[in-house]
This record gives structure tokens, sequence and C-alpha cells, in this order.
């Protein structure tokens, strides 16, 4: 399959798959779900590969799920052309299945973060095994601002109650070092050691014996759903519909996101979203 | 509704609850404890009120239950006059204490951030596990000065989820650096800033949709719960109301004859010897 906002790299056993909208910053429209989810399937069937390592070309890592309006029929959130509740639970399954599919891969999974990564970006740092991070990298999860969660479970099990609650319910931003503390991230890095480390990784479990390293991944997975994580999976992302049917910004007093980015455009929006948690350090 | 044991303010859409009985570093007696739910439930039901914050009068966060009371500190009519209470009566007092109070803590809808300074420990402890967020001075303390006074199970089954579940019980000397690095707190900060760092992060989480602070608050919760939460809710305090059944060694400090013997305050100052 040829992409269109994914590059698809092969290199012996393993195969590099770049989110590819840097002018976007790695937004995740409904395009490049569909291609990630082929690029995905394809280097799972490949026999010759072993790893995997997701990165993004341009300034960012990824921004998260597409907001813009355009081209977003499935990963924007808009309750007013998507009211029906089918349709809502149709919909966040599938922008979930890719990170879920992430998380259960068969192959060795390695995320290889720089710039910004943010809401759906920590989603897929986190369900990979390994990550590396620039320490300067960016992390934030800043769906509470928009009157939305989180479809991710694994905030708890990474990082903690109390770390999750906070990153969760403040939706402030961290930088790697402050990732690699708390939980987020496997290791952070200087930005020129970035690509190294993630290859050096891939070629460390290109050298180990897959099956084994196969069994040990599933036996982690069963000891991890066995503690509610596959539970989780499904709570979080019916949680998210809630959220999004709960038609966030329509109370009085509260910001409405969907109205302001249709005034005023994507940027103006977020800005307006985000300036008065500056006042506080937010 | 007047408070005798907490101060209840509310402003703009921070509601604060400073528990008041300072002289004694703020004990969670039962009385205490019903002004603050009291408290919280007003906030609940006020549309205008995002965060509550929770901190202590005076020197101190919170002492934990009343030590001067524990083991004795259940209604129990004349039969039993110096007598030791039957196990039913110490679990059916520990299970108030869960579903009344720490539970009522932890799934309240709203968000909670604990300020804590001073002594933070046994129940009080107990208290800022159950809120969402805590911030506290690097020099607050989570242990008892000296030696232990007496040791029962914790309560807390968020208690088996933090790494310093070891530490804690054996005893380890715990200031607020330490606390944050084990995770028991979110952040340790000198004393003098405490307050401003509370009041900057709740001014911030109070400018955040309320549905969506509680969906996402509740969606954590239910994490901890299919990990087990729920189950070890209704386990971890069998333990605790057992503990105060406990038999001492006579080659043990023993805090129930002590005290009985020269008073609470006695018996709680020959544990602090100096190090």
């Amino acid at each position: 399959m040829s992409f269109e906002n994914i590059i698809y790299e092969k290199r012996k056993e393993v195969v590099r798959i770049s989110l590819n909208r840097p002018e976007k910053l790695n937004a995740m429209n409904d395009v490049m779900l569909e291609e990630f989810n082929a690029a995905l399937d394809q280097a799972e069937a490949d026999t010759d590969v072993t790893a995997i390592i997701i990165k993004g070309t341009g300034r960012a890592f990824c921004s998260g799920y597409d907001v813009s309006g355009e081209g977003t029929a499935e990963t924007d959130f808009d309750f007013r052309t998507q009211s029906d509740v089918n349709t809502l639970f149709r919909k966040q399954r599938r922008r979930q299945e890719s990170i879920f599919k992430l998380a259960r891969y068969s192959k060795s999974t390695i995320a290889q973060v720089h710039g910004n990564c943010v809401e759906m970006g920590c989603s897929l740092v986190m369900a990979c095994d390994i990550s590396f991070a620039d320490e300067n990298a960016q992390f934030c999860e800043p769906s509470v601002r928009m009157g939305l969660t989180t479809d991710m479970p694994l905030w708890y099990h990474l990082i903690g109650v109390r770390n999750a609650k906070e990153m969760l319910l403040t939706g402030k931003t961290i930088d790697g070092r402050e990732a690699e503390r708390i939980g987020i991230i496997t290791k952070a890095v200087p930005a020129d050691m970035l690509e190294q480390e993630a290859d050096e990784m891939a070629l460390t479990v290109s050298l180990t014996p897959f099956d084994g390293l196969t069994n040990n991944r599933e036996g982690f997975q069963m000891g991890a759903d066995a503690r509610g994580v596959a539970e989780g999976w499904r709570s979080s992302s019916d949680r998210r519909v809630f959220g999004i049917l709960q038609r966030p910004g329509s109370r009085a007093g509260e910001f409405d996101f969907l109205e302001t980015r249709d005034k005023k455009g994507l940027k103006a929006a977020l800005e307006e979203m985000n300036a008065p948690y500056r006042r506080y350090g937010y | 509704m007047s408070y005798e044991f907490i101060i209840y303010e509310k402003e703009g859409k921070i509601a604060r609850i400073t528990m008041n009985v300072p002289k004694k570093h703020n004990p969670l007696g039962k009385p205490m404890m019903r002004e603050i739910v009291a408290a919280m439930e007003d906030a609940a039901e006020d549309r205008e009120i995002k965060v509550v914050v929770i901190k202590g009068a005076g020197k101190s966060f919170s002492s934990g239950h009343d030590i001067p009371k524990i083991g004795m500190d259940i209604e129990l009519g004349p039969e039993y006059a110096g007598k030791r209470p039957p196990a039913k009566l110490l679990i059916e007092r520990d299970e108030w204490l869960k579903e009344e109070f720490y539970q009522y803590v932890y799934t309240y809808a709203k968000p909670t951030i604990a300020q804590v300074h001073g002594y933070c420990i046994y129940g009080g402890n107990n208290f800022q596990l159950c809120c969402d967020i805590t911030i506290a001075a690097e020099d607050s303390q989570f242990k008892p000065k000296g030696d232990t006074i007496v040791t029962i199970a914790s309560y807390m089954p968020a208690d088996t989820w933090s790494t310093a579940f070891g530490p804690r019980h054996l005893g380890v000397k715990m200031d607020g650096k330490i606390a944050e690095k084990w995770g028991i707190v979110n952040k340790a900060v000198p004393l003098e800033q405490l307050e401003e760092e509370v009041e900057k992060m709740a001014r911030a989480v109070a400018l955040m949709p309320d549905d969506s602070l509680n969906m996402n608050k509740k969606c954590l919760n239910s994490m901890m719960e299919f990990d087990g939460l729920e189950a070890a809710w209704n386990t971890t305090h069998i333990a605790h109301a057992m503990g105060t059944h406990q038999r001492i060694r006579s080659d043990e400090f023993n805090i129930f004859k002590t005290r009985a013997d020269q008073g609470a305050s006695a018996a709680i100052k020959s544990r602090q010897r100096k190090r």
C-alpha cells in the first residue's frame, strides 16, 4: 500500500513508521488513522520483521487527534454532526483501535519522541514497550480543558494514580526528563542521541531469540489484563463517548471549543483555551 | 450551619476546609470527620464550586485519629466496662470510618487538593491519600517523632499501591521530600511557597469544565478499581480492626497500658528519644 500521511521504511528486521504531516505537527486525521492501522498490519504480517519504531517527521512527534474539522470525520469529536450514540461508539472504537493494536502488538514496539507529544501522542508512546524521548520533548494531555477524557487506560498503570490525576486534571505540560521520572517514557536523552538510542534498542531486540521474546511479552500482557487492563481499554473508550455526549462547552460560562474554532480558526481556539491557565503556571 | 471543629470557606469556585483543633494538631475524631463530610456535601451541591482544598490550622495537617482514644472510641454500653470490646464492634467502627469518611472523600465527585504541612500521620495521612492531588511542605512529617507508638495495619488500600508501603510501615523517617520521591504526595515545596502553589493549582483546576473534571477523575478511579481496589477496601479495614486487638508482649512498648497508667501525653512523649 502506498502511504500519504505515513512513511513506512523497512530495513532488515526493523520497520520504521513515521507520522508524516509535519505542517500539522503530525495531528492524526482520517487518512493518517487509516494508513497507520494499515502500516501496523503490514509490519505484523511481514515475517522478516521483529521490531517497529514509531516516530514523527518535522518538529513534533504527534499533536494528538486532529481537531481542525477538516478531513476529520473519524477523528474529531464534533457532537453537532455526530450525535447519535451508535455513530459515536463506532467511531470512538475505531480511533482507539490502532492504539490498542499497538499495545497488543506481537512484535517489539519502540517509540522515538521529539518535540510536542500531546493527547493521543502520549497514548502512542505509552502503548509501546520501550520509549525514548528528547530531554526537552513536551508531554501534555489537555483533554480535560476541552471537556473530554482520555481514551488511554495505561496512565494509571504506568505513572500511578497521583501523577495521572495531576496530568489529567490540570492538563499541564512536562518535559522529557519529568516524563522519564514519573514513568511515561523509559528514558530521556539529549536530542542528538535520540535516533541512536532507538536504533540500538531495535538492534538489541533483533538479536534476542524471537519466540522467547514473544512469550515474555505475551506473559506480561496476560498479567496486566488480569489486573484489569483489559477492562480499562473498554471503559476508557466508552467514557470518552460519554464525554462527547456531554456536549462540552455548550453550558453557559464554559469555553466552547467547536464554536470558537468555527468562528476564529483552530489556532485561535487553542490559544483562547490555553491562555487562562498560563496565569497560574499551567 | 456553624462548625466547631473546622473552618469552611467558599471563594469564587474554590471551597476550603481547614481542620481547626490546632492545639492537638487537628486529630480526626468522629465530630471533626462529620463536619468535614458536611462541608464537602455543601461544596458538592453548590454549582459554583469546582474544587475543594483541604488543610490544617496551626502547625500541622493532622495527627490522625485521636491517639488518646484509640481502641476506646466506640460507644459501648455499661456491660463492657473495663473489658476489651468484642471484634464485631471494632469492625463496625472501622466500617464507619471506611464508608462514612475515607470512601466518601475518595469517591467525591469534585477534585480535592490536600495542602500538607507539619504532621500528616496515621489517619491524617490516610485522609490525604484519599484526595486527588497533594502538595506538601518539604519539612512535613509522615511518621511521628520518635519510635513507633503503635502499629496497626493500615486502613488504606491505597497504601498497597504505593511503593512506599514497606518503608512506611517499618517506621522509616519520612519528610515531604521523601514522600514526594515515594509517590505519597505529588510535590514537596518549601513551606513558605506551599500556600501559593496550592492556590495556583486550585485556580487552574477551577477553570476546567466540571463535567470533564469529574469524568477524568472517575476514569482514573475506575482503573484502580479494576485493579482490585474495591475488593481491597472491603478487607484492609478488617486487619486494622484486628490490630487494636493485638497482644503486646511484656518486653514491648505497650501504649494501652502506658496510657492507662500515665495518660496519653506522657505515653507519647516517652517514645520520643533524642537521636
